[in-house]
């Protein structure tokens, strides 16, 4: 213990006089509550729309007006004509364009005439929920009651039933409240398993790990030396990113703190492993980054993070069960938004716990103190 | 019962002793069937070229390697077996300067002492001629200290848990000739303590300050004796190398 404490001491000396570790370790937290959210944000907003309005009456009017007002559209222009509209629409000026033809707003009682939607689908997502939005946003726009017939759109059918959508959980439909808890993943990712790994191999790079070896210091206790520092630290700005969450997000725990504490030291344990086993694989700490990074990416792509692992292909959903993130991605969204319980989620907890065993014991077997 | 052996070593056995050791890094032979003994208080020098084998050889005795053939021991103890207690009685100074550049002075030798279970306080006896010299400095990082200064610390660091043994692997290369003569001098009054030092150098002119060297190339040793006895009559302690690793040579490719 003593050992240990000295070995701790050292490392805190350390780390306070690297010129660039301390202002990582605070920058990080606040990069991932303060500006993450906003850019990791599927929402799709602001699509631009030009319109060719060919009627030029009250309706087209109150239609563009409407376009104007839409939180999620924006107008970009008016066109005379159509291949105008297309021309801006392939620069990539505009998303989308709506066409309403002339005599829509007079022949509206009588026999109806089509609006056209266009929309730029290379990016799917904004493409299909441009012209979503931009329905909807006519429907409310066309004089409600007055058409016995919906019009209806060239492209697409809409469905106008009288349905009434309650989203639970995130009652807001706001994506930051989706990505805050998993991106608190990220965090635990860098500081809990990166930093430590590239800290063990410094040591070997400098050739400072020489010198200790010559000396009765344990291997664990070396390791573990290296490795509590990053863990207080990884567990300290967890809760600072809670903290910030809560005040800048208004988005608190729906479940127990205690719970996402669990989940997050036992994924700090699969993660530091890890970090360890790629530290002893390598010499330098250029293999070191590029390992790391390597197991990183794959981590963050496939656990769900970023992407639904629903809508992933079959055989890479199996996959997904092989990696110890799936699980921790899976149990920070339920129990930071649904206020899931441990016992609900006990399948999830002890797959952690296992992973973390099975690390920890190859992160031990890694290592050869002897050449 | 090993251990009681181990804390009153008899005194007629060997501080080390190196019995047909050797060494492959895949097809590259390192040592070659080295076997020497070195005599308790002994001063005793490696002396060869750049690749002779003689970190090797310091990483074999220090415990940081496993030997491929042969055997040693260490103040009576084996380098494979008894690891962990050579470890408790060894200093080693590696070739490359390998403490903490971003702690201080006294930070270092603070570090060093703990992890041995002992203070400064009660080293410094021993250290005392030697860190005197950069004591005024204690609070200068390492990194910021001057060559002649480092290894100062350095020896200063292996020393501090008053070792039985003391390793050190070319520990003038890169410092300027008034440090290396200091150094010599320093290595002597450590004799005086009763401590085995085993030094390697590529200087032959340091090799005369030694109890005996060992002439070592390729693997191999060539001849082991004072460094009077070795130097053949006439001819400087270079010459004489260069003669004994033509003859060795010459007997390689014709035999």
């Amino acid at each position: 213990m003593r050992v240990l404490r000295t070995l701790i001491i050292k490392e805190l000396r350390q780390f306070r006089r690297n010129p660039f570790l301390p202002k990582l370790v605070v920058g990080f937290p606040l990069a991932i509550v303060l500006i993450l959210p906003w850019i990791a944000n599927m929402d799709v907003k602001g699509v631009s729309v030009g319109i060719v309005d060919a009627d030029r009456s009250d309706v087209s009017r109150r239609i563009t007006s409407h376009v104007e007002a839409s939180e999620y559209l924006r107008l970009h222009d008016l066109y005379a004509d159509y291949p105008s509209a297309l021309a801006d629409l392939e620069d990539g000026h505009i998303d989308a364009i709506l066409e309403i033809p002339n005599g829509f707003g007079h022949s509206f009682h009588a026999t109806p005439k089509r609006l056209s939607i266009w929309a730029n689908g290379v990016n799917a997502m904004k493409g299909s929920l441009g012209s979503q939005y931009l329905m909807q946003t006519v429907m409310r726009a066309l004089p409600t009651g007055s058409a016995p017939t919906q019009p209806s759109f060239e492209n697409s059918e809409i469905v106008n039933s009288p349905l009434s959508i309650v989203n639970y959980y995130n009652p807001t439909m706001d994506y930051k409240h989706f990505m805050i808890p998993a991106l608190m993943i990220m965090l635990m990712v860098m500081v809990g398993g990166f930093l430590p790994a590239l800290n063990l191999v410094s040591e070997k790079e400098l050739g400072t790990i020489e010198q200790i070896n010559v000396t009765p210091v344990s291997r664990l206790t070396f390791t573990l030396s290296k490795l509590i520092p990053f863990w207080v630290i990884c567990l300290l700005e967890l809760a600072l990113c809670m903290t910030l969450a809560l005040l800048v997000y208004g988005l608190p725990v729906a479940g127990s703190v205690g719970a996402i504490f669990l989940a997050a030291l036992l994924f700090i344990i699969v993660m530091s492993s890890i970090g360890v086993i790629i530290a002893n694989l390598s010499d330098t700490m250029q293999q070191t980054m590029f390992l790391m990074l390597f197991v990183v990416l794959s981590f963050i792509l496939l656990s769900g993070l970023m992407t639904p692992v629903e809508s992933m292909p079959l055989w890479a959903q199996h996959f997904t069960r092989l990696l110890p993130p799936t699980y921790m991605v899976e149990i920070m969204r339920a129990v930071y938004l649904r206020g899931t319980t441990v016992a609900e989620l006990s399948g999830s907890y002890l797959a952690l716990a296992a992973f973390a065993l099975t690390f920890a014991t190859l992160a031990s077997f890694t290592y050869r103190k002897r050449g | 019962m090993k251990q009681t052996l181990n804390s009153q070593p008899s005194t007629n056995m060997p501080s080390i002793r190196v019995e047909n050791i050797s060494k492959r890094y895949g097809t590259f032979t390192a040592l070659d069937g080295v076997s020497f003994e070195v005599e308790r208080g002994e001063l005793f020098g490696l002396i060869g070229p750049d690749g002779a084998g003689k970190t090797t050889l310091f990483r074999l005795l220090t415990t940081l390697m496993l030997p491929d053939g042969g055997s040693a021991t260490v103040d009576g103890l084996d380098v494979v077996t008894d690891y962990k207690s050579i470890r408790q009685i060894v200093g080693y100074m590696p070739g490359r300067f390998s403490l903490y550049q971003d702690l201080s002075v006294e930070e270092n030798l603070e570090f060093f002492a703990s992890l041995f279970g002992t203070t400064i306080a009660e080293g410094y006896d021993l250290i005392a001629p030697i860190y005197r010299q950069i004591e005024p400095y204690k609070t200068r990082r390492a990194g910021r200290l001057s060559g002649g200064m480092k290894q100062k610390l350095a020896l200063s660091c292996a020393l501090v848990h008053k070792p039985r043994v003391l390793f050190l692997d070319e520990p003038t290369t890169g410092v300027d000739a008034v440090s290396r003569s200091e150094f010599w001098d320093m290595l002597h009054t450590l004799r005086q303590h009763g401590i085995t030092i085993l030094v390697s150098t590529p200087y032959m002119d340091e090799a005369s300050r030694c109890d005996r060297i060992a002439l070592i190339n390729e693997g191999k040793i060539l001849r082991i004796d004072t460094p009077d006895r070795i130097t053949d009559a006439g001819a400087t302690l270079e010459d004489t190398f260069i003669r004994l690793i033509q003859e060795e040579y010459g007997k390689h490719h014709i035999g």
